[in-house]
C-alpha cells in the first residue's frame, strides 16, 4: 500500500467505510510509515482541538431579537396570547375554501357559449386560410357489410382508417371505381375493364372550403345532421391541453332542450318552438379540440347516445398546409394503387 | 433550560435517551404553536451554542456568525407550524443555519477572509488545544472552500453521519464522501505545510 492510498483508507475509515481487511493493510502501512502516522496524529489533533475550542458566545439575545423582527414583519402574528393564533388560521382557511368554492360554481354555472361563439368565428376564419388539411379519421360504427366495401378496409374487422388528404384534391375510393383522386372539376381513377386512368367530371364548384365544409367540418356536420325541432347547442369552451398542444375544448350537442343565450348555434334546419315525438332520435354530440394558437380543429370525436350510453361513432385528426404527396396526382401512381387493390379483393 | 458550551449542549443532547428528548421537543413544540413565547424559547434557545459554533466555524467572522443565526432563528420562527415532526428539532435548525451560511455567503461574495478577519474570538485555550489555537483553526478552515468547511464541521464537529450530510446538502453519499476525502487531504497539507513553518522558525 502506498501512502496516497492509505490517505485514502483512512479517510473511509473515520467514516466507518472501511472492511476489516483493509482496515489491517491501513494498520499494517501505518506501522511501518511515519509520515502516514503524522498526518493521521496531526489530523486528529485538529479535530480534538476544533471540538474543545472555546468561543466568546454573542452578547446579544439572538432569539429574542429574531422573536422582535418577527413581530415587526409580520404585525398580525400576535405573540400574546398567541403569537400565531390557531383560530386566525382556521378562519383565513374557512374564508379561502369559500371563495374557491364560489368560483367553481360561477364558472359551472356561467353559459360558456359566448366565449365559445369567438372561438368558433375565429376557427371559421383560420380554415378559409389553408391551404390544404390532411385529415385522418376512424369510424367505429360500420357494418361488415359497408366495411367490406370500402376500399382500404382490411376486410377483417368493422373499424376503417381512413387517411385524406385534402388539397385541391381529394384522395379516396368507392366499391366500383377503386380509388381515385378528386379535385375542384372532377376526379381520376383506374378503370379496370379498360385498363386506363380516367378523368371525370364532377362538381365544378368544389374547392377546398367547400370540401372541408361538406365532408370534414366538425360543426358543419352537426349542423347538416340536426333534425326539425331540435337545436345545436354550444356546451363547453375549456381550455386544456391536447398531445402538448394548448386548446380550447368545445362541445356540440343535437337535442330539443333550447339552448341558453349565447350557447345556440344557428341552423337552416331547425324549427323552434316545434317538439320533435319522445324518442324519435337519438342525441349526438360532437366534441372537438381547437388550437388556441392557430384557430384551426385538430381533434374532433362524434358520439351517439344509445340506450343511455355515449358511444363513439367517429373521431379525427387534423393537420394542416402540409404538402400533399407529389403521387398523389400521378395517374400511373393511381392506377397502380388500383391495381394492387384489385389484386387484394380477389 | 441547557447551560453551557455548543458542546456541553451536544453531549448532553446525545447523552438524553432520544425518546425522552422528541417528547419534551413535541410539548413545547404544542405549547409554543398555542402561543406561549416561553416554550418557544425553551425549544429553540439551548441549540444557540452549537449554532453560533457551526456559524462562526462556517462563517469564519464573529458578526456574520451572529447574524446567521438570528436569522435561523427568524426563519425557523416562521416556519414553525409548518415544521415536520420526522427530523428533530436540533438537525431542522442545523439545517435552516446551513442554508443562512451558504446562501449569505453567496449573497455577499466573499467579503473578508478567514485569515484576516480582525475578531478572533480566542479565550482560555485548554491545555489539550495548546498545541492548536484558535487562530490555528481559522487558518486551517481557510484553506477549505465553503462547502467543504460545511461538509468538514458536521461530520468532524457535530458527528454527523454522511447520509445525513448528504440529506441536508441534497446530494448524493458518493459526492459528501469524496468531499470529505478531498477536505482531508487539503487540512492535511496545510497541517503538514504548517508544521515545516514552525520548524524552519
Amino acid at each position: 500500500m502506498n501512502c496516497h492510498r492509505a490517505a485514502r483508507f483512512a479517510s473511509y475509515g473515520r467514516d466507518h467505510r472501511l472492511s476489516d481487511r483493509k482496515r489491517t493493510d491501513l494498520e499494517t502501512h501505518l506501522a511501518q510509515c511515519p509520515a502516514c502516522r503524522q498526518r493521521e496524529a496531526d489530523y486528529n489533533r485538529l479535530v480534538n482541538a476544533l471540538n474543545t475550542q472555546h468561543l466568546s458566545q454573542p452578547t446579544a439575545n439572538l432569539l429574542e431579537n429574531a422573536l422582535r423582527q418577527a413581530r415587526e414583519t409580520a404585525p398580525e402574528v400576535s405573540l400574546t396570547p398567541g403569537w400565531f393564533p390557531t383560530t386566525l388560521r382556521v378562519r383565513i382557511t374557512a374564508v379561502s375554501l369559500i371563495l374557491v368554492a364560489a368560483t367553481i360554481l360561477l364558472l359551472a354555472t356561467r353559459p360558456q357559449g359566448a366565449r365559445g361563439q369567438t372561438i368558433l368565428r375565429k376557427m371559421e376564419t383560420a380554415i378559409g386560410r389553408a391551404t390544404t388539411m390532411h385529415v385522418v379519421s376512424w369510424r367505429f360504427d360500420m357494418t361488415e357489410e359497408e366495411a367490406r366495401h370500402q376500399t382500404w378496409h382490411d376486410g377483417k374487422t368493422p373499424v376503417r382508417g381512413e387517411d385524406w388528404i385534402t388539397h385541391d384534391a381529394i384522395s379516396g375510393g368507392d366499391a366500383q371505381l377503386g380509388p381515385y383522386l378528386w379535385n375542384a372539376a372532377g376526379y381520376l381513377h383506374y378503370d379496370p375493364t379498360e385498363r386506363k386512368v380516367k378523368y371525370i367530371k364532377a362538381n365544378p364548384e368544389m374547392n377546398l372550403k367547400a370540401t372541408i365544409e361538406r365532408s370534414f367540418h366538425p360543426v358543419a356536420a352537426m349542423k347538416s345532421a340536426v333534425l326539425p325541432g331540435t337545436y345545436l347547442t354550444l356546451h363547453k369552451a375549456a381550455d386544456t391541453v391536447w398531445r402538448g398542444r394548448k386548446v380550447h375544448k368545445l362541445e356540440i350537442s343535437s337535442g330539443p332542450n333550447k339552448p341558453r343565450d349565447g350557447e345556440e348555434i344557428p341552423t337552416q334546419q331547425q324549427e323552434p318552438g316545434k317538439t320533435p315525438p319522445p324518442g324519435s332520435m337519438p342525441r349526438t354530440r360532437q366534441t372537438f379540440w381547437v388550437d388556441s394558437e392557430t384557430d384551426l380543429p385538430v381533434h374532433s370525436e362524434q358520439e351517439k347516445e344509445i340506450q343511455g350510453r355515449w358511444v363513439l361513432l367517429l373521431k379525427r385528426d387534423y393537420d394542416y398546409n402540409r404538402p400533399a404527396p407529389v403521387s398523389l396526382f400521378d395517374p400511373e401512381a393511381v392506377r397502380k394503387a388500383a391495381e394492387a387493390f384489385a389484386a387484394r379483393r380477389r | 433550560m441547557r447551560k453551557g458550551s455548543g458542546l456541553k449542549n451536544l453531549r448532553a443532547l446525545r447523552i438524553t435517551p432520544a425518546k425522552q428528548e422528541a417528547t419534551e421537543d413535541e410539548t413545547l413544540l404544542q405549547r409554543a404553536l398555542a402561543g406561549q413565547t416561553l416554550a418557544l424559547e425553551r425549544l429553540l434557545s439551548p441549540h444557540q451554542p452549537a449554532l453560533y459554533a457551526l456559524c462562526r466555524n462556517m462563517l469564519g467572522h464573529a458578526e456574520d456568525a451572529e447574524d446567521a443565526v438570528q436569522e435561523t432563528y427568524l426563519r425557523a420562527i416562521r416556519a414553525l407550524p409548518q415544521f415536520r415532526r420526522e427530523a428533530n428539532v436540533h438537525s431542522w435548525l442545523f439545517r435552516i443555519a446551513i442554508n443562512v451560511c451558504l446562501n449569505g455567503k453567496r449573497t455577499r461574495g466573499k467579503t473578508v477572509p478567514l485569515e484576516l478577519a480582525p475578531d478572533r474570538a480566542v479565550a482560555q485555550p485548554s491545555p489539550e488545544t495548546a498545541t492548536l489555537t484558535q487562530i490555528e483553526i481559522d487558518q486551517a478552515l481557510a484553506v477549505l472552500s465553503l462547502r467543504q468547511r460545511t461538509v468538514f464541521l458536521l461530520r468532524e464537529q457535530q458527528g454527523w453521519s454522511v447520509p445525513e450530510i448528504a440529506e441536508a446538502l441534497h446530494c448524493t453519499h458518493r459526492r459528501i464522501n469524496n468531499e470529505l476525502y478531498q477536505t482531508r487531504r487539503a487540512l492535511a497539507a496545510w497541517i503538514l505545510a504548517h508544521r515545516e513553518r514552525g520548524e524552519q522558525k
